[in-house]
């Protein structure tokens, strides 16, 4: 068999595992086994060359995939409810004195809850920070 | 020798490439440590990382999780043992503080679930654990967030799936329970029984009175019946008695404009004669000249009369 043939059922072998695992590393690992096979067409004896020339092609790729995981990041991605709190209405549910927790609630959960300002039940607040499990609200208009 | 190179730099490459690329799957979150120190997070998506100086420590889920807790025995303020079979649900929210801040976050989470609601229930009663899971579920809340802030943990909630009283108080509760509603039944019975009797007497009550009132009503009908006819009674013989009277004073005045004489007088007497011969005991003979002898009689006396007067 010839030496390209092998590189060729190596580059489709980790091309299919690729699809079917979806990992990325093994598409340019696949890629560099396609470059060897075009260089063991070229040099069928070169051995040597062919792997390098593969390693180095499959490196190459590895190290552009950074600026095309940077453009990949700033797409759209699922949104927890949790994460885009802040800014967010909410009711309280158990009054807020300064220095203890009260409760509010935001869109169906309950949060704990901390102010500057005392706040009575029913009151209208807004989130302006979010803590792990604790959020800071603040007054929203004027529904006493 | 030339395939073990070629080997070694094939195993090299293809380490290097998988140690550099990462892909996060959404929802998952990884820890990255540069040479041991904390450097940034792993966001779902495509990940380059240095071999060998960056690792990833863990990875975390940030989807809601679910923890059972085994049904636990807790005592509430009024000394009653009661097992209560709950189900954590939390949620990672803070990957740096569930790496660093806690060694094992479920267990953490599990066992702060656990003691908080053994405090809660021991400050409330039984009959109160039974029906406020609104505000055991509140106060677990609070004192939870207190405690998970660290943790990079929320716990979303603690849901009471059984409280399980023990047998013999389940059977006393059975047992109040029938009790109450034996004594509605009593006292709804009473209660019937007397409007029951409340009613009847008011109908007793009415109906004589109606009664008095009929008979008082017919009487004075009556009476004012009787007197009516009394009085035109009396009103008729009154005018009878005038009319019989106005005829004797008219036969009176006929008479004496009539002329009453002698003969008048005679025949009157005689009349009274028969009138008294018709008596079945009486025997009267009445010679007729007898009349004109007491006419006579009469014209001596009166001449005796008149020889007195003008003595």
């Amino acid at each position: 068999m010839d030496v390209w043939a092998l590189w060729l059922i190596i580059a489709g072998v980790l091309f299919v595992v690729e699809m079917f695992t979806f990992t990325f590393y093994l598409l340019w690992l696949s890629i560099g086994a396609l470059a060897g096979g075009v260089v063991a067409i070229l040099f069928p004896e070169a051995i040597f060359l062919q792997v390098v020339v593969g390693s180095l092609v499959a490196l190459g790729l590895t190290v552009f995939t950074k600026p095309l995981a940077a453009r990949l990041r700033s797409s759209r991605g699922f949104k927890d409810t949790g994460t885009e709190i802040v800014g967010r209405q909410g009711l309280v549910v158990e009054p807020i004195v300064p220095g203890r927790y009260g409760q509010v609630k935001v869109g169906g959960d309950t949060w704990s809850a901390t102010s500057t300002e005392a706040l009575g039940k029913d009151q209208k607040v807004i989130v302006v920070k979010r803590g792990t499990t604790i959020i800071e609200v603040e007054r929203w208009g004027d529904t006493y | 020798m030339q395939l073990a190179i070629l080997g070694i730099i094939v195993v090299v490459v293809v380490v290097f490439i998988a140690l550099t690329i990462k892909i996060v799957p959404q929802q998952r979150v990884g820890v990255v440590e540069r040479l041991g120190k904390f450097n940034r997070l792993l966001t779902p998506g495509l990940n380059i990382l240095i071999p060998v100086i960056d690792q990833v420590r863990t990875y975390h889920d940030l989807r809601i999780q679910q923890a059972n807790v085994p049904p636990q025995t807790v005592i509430t303020k009024d000394n009653v043992q009661v097992q209560i079979d709950t189900i954590i649900f939390y949620q990672v929210v803070g990957p740096e503080e569930a790496t660093y801040g806690i060694s094992d976050y479920v267990y953490g989470v599990r066992n702060i679930s656990t003691a908080t609601m053994r405090q809660i229930i021991g400050k409330l009663e039984l009959d109160e654990t039974l029906s406020g899971r609104e505000k055991i579920s509140s106060d677990i809340r609070l004192a939870l967030d207190e405690a998970t802030e660290k943790w990079g943990v929320r716990i979303e909630r603690v849901e009471v799936i059984d409280i399980k009283p023990p047998l013999d108080i389940q059977e006393a509760m059975d047992k109040q329970m029938k009790a109450e509603r034996s004594k509605r039944a009593i006292v709804l019975e009473a209660e019937a029984a007397k409007q029951d009797m409340i009613l009847r007497a008011e109908g007793d009550k009415q109906s004589k009175i109606l009664k008095a009132e009929g008979d008082k009503e017919a009487r004075i009908r009556q009476a004012e019946g009787l007197r009516q006819a009394q009085e035109l009674e009396a009103l008729g013989q009154a005018k009878a008695i005038q009319a019989v009277a106005e005829a004797e004073k008219s036969r009176i005045q006929l008479i004496s404009t009539a002329g009453l004489d002698e003969r008048v007088l005679a025949y009157q007497s005689f009349d009274a004669l028969t009138e008294i011969s018709k008596g079945a005991a009486n025997k009267v003979f009445l010679p007729s000249s007898a009349i004109e002898t007491l006419g006579t009689l009469g014209a001596i006396a009166e001449v005796f009369k008149a020889s007195k007067e003008s003595k």
